[in-house]
Parts: C-alpha cells; sequence; structure tokens
C-alpha cells in the first residue's frame, strides 16, 4: 500500500554504493537513505579521513586522458573506486530491478585550491556512466576514474523504472585530494614565498617532512652564509632571503601554471607535474648572489633535497628558479 | 660527457590510451658527481680532562682525478661538538641524523661579463687532484671505530630550459641529481661509535657452529684480537654476555689463539641453557664492556641441531 503510493507520486531515491570494502557515503543524510550497519559504519570512516567537506575521497590521478597532458613524464597512475549506483524503496531499503541508470559529474569551481574558475576543469567519469542495473543484485556497478585536478566533483545520480518512472536524482561530493599535505607558513626565518595566480596562496602546501625542511633550509642557510661574511669571504651585506615560488597546492593534484610564470595561460594542464604531492619547491634563485651558491646547495643537502636543477626562461628571466625534490 | 634520457610522451588522449609516444624531449643529464679518487687519512686523540676524541681528517684526491672534491661528510650515530672546518669551507650537519658535513663554500662572485642563470660557482678551496687538505675535525666522546665517509666531486647544477624540463631531470636523473647520500662516493674511516665491533667465534676451531638449544652444557665463545683491538687486555670479563638471554660467562675467561693469528684471544664458556638459544637460530651475539667502559658487540653465525618435532 504505502509503496504504490510512494510510486504514484514518481518519488523512488537513487543511491551510490562502495562495495563493502571501501569507505564511501551513500548520499547526503538529508536524503534518508538507508544503509545496512556494515555500510553505514564504512561510510562514518569515509567521512572521518575525507580533508574535504565530501561523502567519499580518492587520490587524484596523474595523466588522466581528459587532462591532455602534454609533458609529464610522470607514470601514468589512474586513481580508480569501483562504485555501485542503484535506486531503492525507501520503505524496504532494497535496490529496485529493472532501472536504468545515470550517472553525471561536474567540478566545483573554488576547490581544491583551485581559485581560477576556467571552463573545462576535469572532472574524472564514470565507466560506464549509464546502464541497467544487474539482474543478479539490481546495482549498476561502475568505475569512477579521478582526475588530475584535486577539488571537489559532485555525482549526480539518476534513473529510471521500467516503466518509466524516475527515480528522485542525488548528488554525492566525490573529494579528490592528496591527504595529509600541510601548509608551510608564508614566511619564516630566511624565507618568503609568493602566491600562485589562480590559486592565491594555496601554493604552499607539502607533505610535513618536506614542510619541516622547506623552513630548516633557510636558517641552516642563514648560518652558512653568515661564517663566510665573517670569515670575509664574502663582504658584509644582509643575507639574502629565500623565496620559494611554488609547492604544492593545498590538497595536491594537478598544479596548473604556465610555463613563463606569469598568469595560467593554459588552465588544467601541466607543466608542474613534479608539483602534485608536495615533495617538490622551486626556489627562486636570482635573489641569491652567486657567491652565496655553494653553501645553499650544502643547506639543500642538509635538509634532504636532491640536487637542484636550474630553470632559466630567457623570456622571462624572473622566473629562473632552482627545482628541489624531496629526497 | 653528458648523459643523455629520451623520454617519449604522449600529447592526447589517444596517445595515453594507446600508449604510444607523439613527440619525445631530450633530457640532458649532469655528470655524476663521483668522477674522483679519494682517500681519507684519520688521526684520532683523546683528551682525559674532557673525556673527549678529537677526530681529524685530511682529505687526499688522486692525480687521476677529473672533478675537484667539493663536499666531505663523516657519518656516524652520536652528536658531536666543536667542528672545525678548513679555510674556505663551511660545516653543517644533516636534519635528522649525526652526519657532518663539509663543503667549499667560498666561491668568487660572476665575473662581469658573465651572465647569472642560476649557475653555483666552484669553491675557491676544493680539494684539487694530486692535493691533499687538512683541516676537518671534530670532538666527540664516543671512541673510535669503523664508520662511513661520503665525498661529492663538483658539478654545477644541472639545467633545464623549461619547468617541466626541470621537474624531468629531477624524476629521470637519480644518479646525477640524487640526494647527497645517494650521490656520494662512500667508504669507511674512522669515527665515533657507540660500541666497538669485535670479531667473535662461536665454538672455535670448527664450522659450521652446531648448538643443540636442549644442551646441559656450555659454549665456548672467543672474542679475536685484531690489529687494532686486543681482547684480553681490553675487555672487563665481568660484563661479558651471550645469546638471546645475555647469559653471563662460567668462568672469568681465559687467553687462547684460537684461530693461530699469533694475537691472544679471550675465550668464555656460557650455560647453554641460559643462553637462551632456541632452535632455528642462525646467528648469536656477544655484548660486553671494555675496561675502560666502551661497548663491545658481535656476531657469528650458528646451526642449532636436535630440534625434531
Amino acid at each position: 500500500m504505502g509503496r504504490k503510493w510512494l510510486l504514484s507520486l514518481s518519488v523512488i531515491w537513487v543511491g551510490i554504493l562502495l562495495p563493502a570494502q571501501l569507505c564511501m557515503a551513500q548520499t547526503n543524510p538529508q536524503t534518508g537513505i538507508q544503509m545496512d550497519q556494515a555500510q553505514t559504519q564504512a561510510a562514518l570512516n569515509a567521512l572521518a579521513s575525507c580533508a574535504q567537506n565530501a561523502d567519499f575521497c580518492a587520490q587524484p590521478s596523474i595523466q588522466s586522458p581528459e587532462s591532455q597532458v602534454g609533458s609529464c613524464t610522470a607514470s601514468q597512475q589512474l586513481q580508480t573506486t569501483p562504485l555501485a549506483a542503484f535506486c531503492f524503496d525507501p520503505f524496504t531499503g532494497q535496490p529496485i530491478p529493472g532501472v536504468t541508470i545515470q550517472l553525471t559529474v561536474q567540478a566545483e569551481d573554488g576547490t581544491g585550491g583551485h581559485v581560477h574558475t576556467d571552463p573545462g576543469r576535469p572532472h574524472g567519469d564514470f565507466n560506464p556512466a549509464s546502464g541497467l542495473v544487474s539482474p543478479t543484485d539490481n546495482l549498476l556497478h561502475t568505475v569512477y576514474t579521478s582526475p588530475d585536478v584535486s577539488g571537489i566533483v559532485d555525482a549526480t545520480i539518476s534513473g529510471t523504472l521500467s516503466n518509466g518512472t524516475p527515480c528522485f536524482p542525488t548528488t554525492s561530493r566525490i573529494g579528490i585530494e592528496t591527504q595529509g599535505l600541510v601548509a608551510v607558513p608564508a614566511s619564516g626565518t630566511g624565507y618568503g614565498t609568493t602566491p600562485s595566480v589562480g590559486h592565491d596562496s594555496n601554493n604552499l602546501f607539502a607533505n610535513p617532512s618536506v614542510a619541516t625542511n622547506l623552513q630548516r633550509l633557510p636558517v641552516s642557510f642563514d648560518i652558512l652564509a653568515q661564517a663566510l661574511i665573517t670569515a670575509g669571504f664574502i663582504s658584509s651585506q644582509p643575507i639574502p632571503t629565500v623565496t620559494y615560488t611554488s609547492l604544492s597546492l593545498t590538497y595536491g593534484g594537478l598544479f596548473d601554471v604556465a610555463s613563463l610564470g606569469t598568469s595560467i595561460t593554459n588552465p588544467w594542464h601541466p607543466p608542474h607535474c613534479g608539483h602534485r604531492a608536495g615533495t617538490n619547491a622551486d626556489l627562486r634563485i636570482k635573489d641569491i648572489p652567486a657567491q652565496f651558491r655553494p653553501a645553499l646547495i650544502q643547506s639543500i643537502l642538509d635538509s634532504h633535497f636532491t640536487m637542484p636543477v636550474k630553470t632559466e626562461n630567457p623570456s622571462f628571466p624572473g622566473a629562473t628558479h632552482w627545482h628541489l625534490k624531496a629526497n | 660527457m653528458r648523459d643523455i634520457i629520451r623520454v617519449f610522451l604522449c600529447v592526447s588522449s589517444w596517445c595515453l590510451l594507446a600508449g604510444m609516444p607523439a613527440f619525445s624531449q631530450t633530457i640532458a643529464c649532469p655528470p655524476a658527481p663521483t668522477m674522483f679518487i679519494a682517500s681519507i687519512a684519520t688521526s684520532v686523540s683523546f683528551d682525559a680532562s674532557t673525556n673527549l676524541y678529537t677526530y681529524r681528517y685530511t682529505v687526499s684526491s688522486a692525480s687521476t682525478s677529473q672533478q675537484e672534491i667539493s663536499d666531505f661528510a663523516v657519518d656516524f650515530a652520536t652528536p658531536t661538538s666543536g667542528i672545525a672546518s678548513p679555510t674556505g669551507w663551511t660545516s653543517s650537519v644533516f636534519a635528522d641524523r649525526n652526519t657532518v658535513h663539509w663543503k667549499a663554500t667560498a666561491a668568487a662572485p660572476l665575473a662581469a661579463n658573465q651572465s647569472d642563470v642560476g649557475q653555483v660557482p666552484p669553491g675557491l678551496y676544493q680539494v684539487t687532484p694530486g692535493t691533499s687538505l687538512s683541516g676537518f675535525s671534530f670532538q666527540n666522546p664516543n671512541p673510535p671505530g669503523p664508520v662511513n665517509y661520503y665525498a661529492l666531486g663538483f658539478v654545477d647544477v644541472a639545467a633545464a630550459d623549461t619547468e617541466e624540463t626541470a621537474e624531468n631531470t629531477s624524476d629521470n636523473c637519480a644518479g646525477t641529481v640524487g640526494g647527497f647520500f645517494d650521490l656520494a662516493v662512500r667508504g669507511t674511516t674512522q669515527g665515533p661509535v657507540q660500541f666497538i665491533p669485535v670479531q667473535i667465534d662461536i665454538k672455535p676451531g670448527g664450522t659450521p657452529n652446531a648448538i643443540n638449544p636442549a644442551d646441559k652444557g656450555v659454549v665456548p665463545v672467543a672474542i679475536l684480537s685484531s690489529g687494532s683491538f686486543n681482547a684480553p687486555a681490553s675487555v672487563d670479563p665481568a660484563t661479558v654476555r651471550f645469546g638471546p638471554a645475555a647469559a653471563a660467562p662460567t668462568d672469568g675467561g681465559h687467553t687462547e689463539d684460537v684461530n693461530n693469528d699469533g694475537l691472544p684471544d679471550l675465550v668464555f664458556q656460557f650455560p647453554t641453557p641460559a643462553t637462551g638459544i632456541v632452535c632455528g637460530d642462525t646467528s648469536e651475539t656477544l655484548t660486553g664492556k671494555t675496561l675502560s667502559g666502551t661497548s663491545i658487540k658481535g656476531s657469528d653465525s650458528v646451526v642449532t641441531v636436535k630440534c625434531g618435532k
């Protein structure tokens, strides 16, 4: 009786589930989706572990097809998450057979540290993105492939019963994120930073040990530089300040920036492949006179970074920097 | 000679899916900073008034070396003090480890006609081929033992013309753009150790060293002397322990040249049941202290027998 009444109103709930071994929030709790105890616990775990306010989270991919990577040589690492979508009867909590499911995704502007709102933001994909639920369990089994860009992706699930009755659509928030990155203070003893165009100051995140070493490096450099001045090898002068120009974004992932470093002329694309996981940093070298650079190398090595690689762009020499990579 | 790595890349989703290269990017790796032959001379003195050892090092470069030595480091396990450097070198300690690192950091400024492209000038006081440099020293309360040293040859930082090439150079030139300990030439020298490693011989006179864990007898273990360690004259017998259960010896030990090298060794007997040796053990360790209080430690292989189910 109750079920017929519900169907007559054409209100059938749609949800999306992770397999039991994975963590996921089925939908916004306001939708009233019912889950069994195991799924509920998994959902709670997922909510607790997501750094962003998301129903569940996944790592960003590297070189997913939609990022149209041009020159990043990092090994392709597609991050995939198996999911099961369904349309269920709210009275029984059971998935309904014979339903055709559609899944769409839309990345949210302003998330993941990206302030810019250029069109074409990668959002990842479901495969399949639509189809008839399985006759064995009444679920549409699909796989979500993360985009390269971190942030929030809204996944909307809709469906139609075999008799043409639409299911009530729901939206889940997928948090694409590299977890555990911490903010390096914008300035500290012996160093400063520059914000990134299109990302404000969201470009100053690194994994905890790298963040610590990035703050230690200029302190060590200051001591060595002062020793050289005291010994008379360098004329008395203020010790130059170390300037970091790019680390990683808040939740890692693709850090889009133009090769000239002046503006985002190629949004949602590399270069900056190395700045995805909180382990790389760019250091503006033109601020450091050449006589100080051997001491800077010593501090870099002591702080467990690899030997730097210099990048000099003749058309924009101000962007000349040393690329540091955590070792 | 520059090492060239050719990296194939894709420019379209088709290319990514098909795994086919669409164009290539050339990465020029810098030379490895290992094109030299170094030798390290060490002298150690002990000041009883401060209870500190002073370690002094001389770094020499063979005349056939192709690079000047720009970095020298000594790696050991305990904090140190009183670090001194040769002229034109500075010293530091690696983060989170007790490695003293010296680098030839005094450098000339760029010449007036030299463009600043982010390069590193060579140190003025690097160790050139065929020369030696003294003046590396520090003090430490721990006695000398074998430790690792590291040295780097001078190489300017690698150059790249674009951001992505720089990143790819970091990723693909690990052998020449890696971290200090990965790149450096490594060798053994004398430095502070928390214990003196000693050679021991379980059941002297034969191999394998078969031990029945259920045996009620004793296990003889010899602490071997060497050119730099006189076991009978150095070891405090009261401190010697053996096996997982740290068994004490049944006696104060006796002197015997168990390996016929002309040096007197120190032999102890340990009650097997007290050693804690169990079936399946493959190695056992002896610990103790010298008469001056420095720890010693040594291990030898064993084969447990009569361990049937």
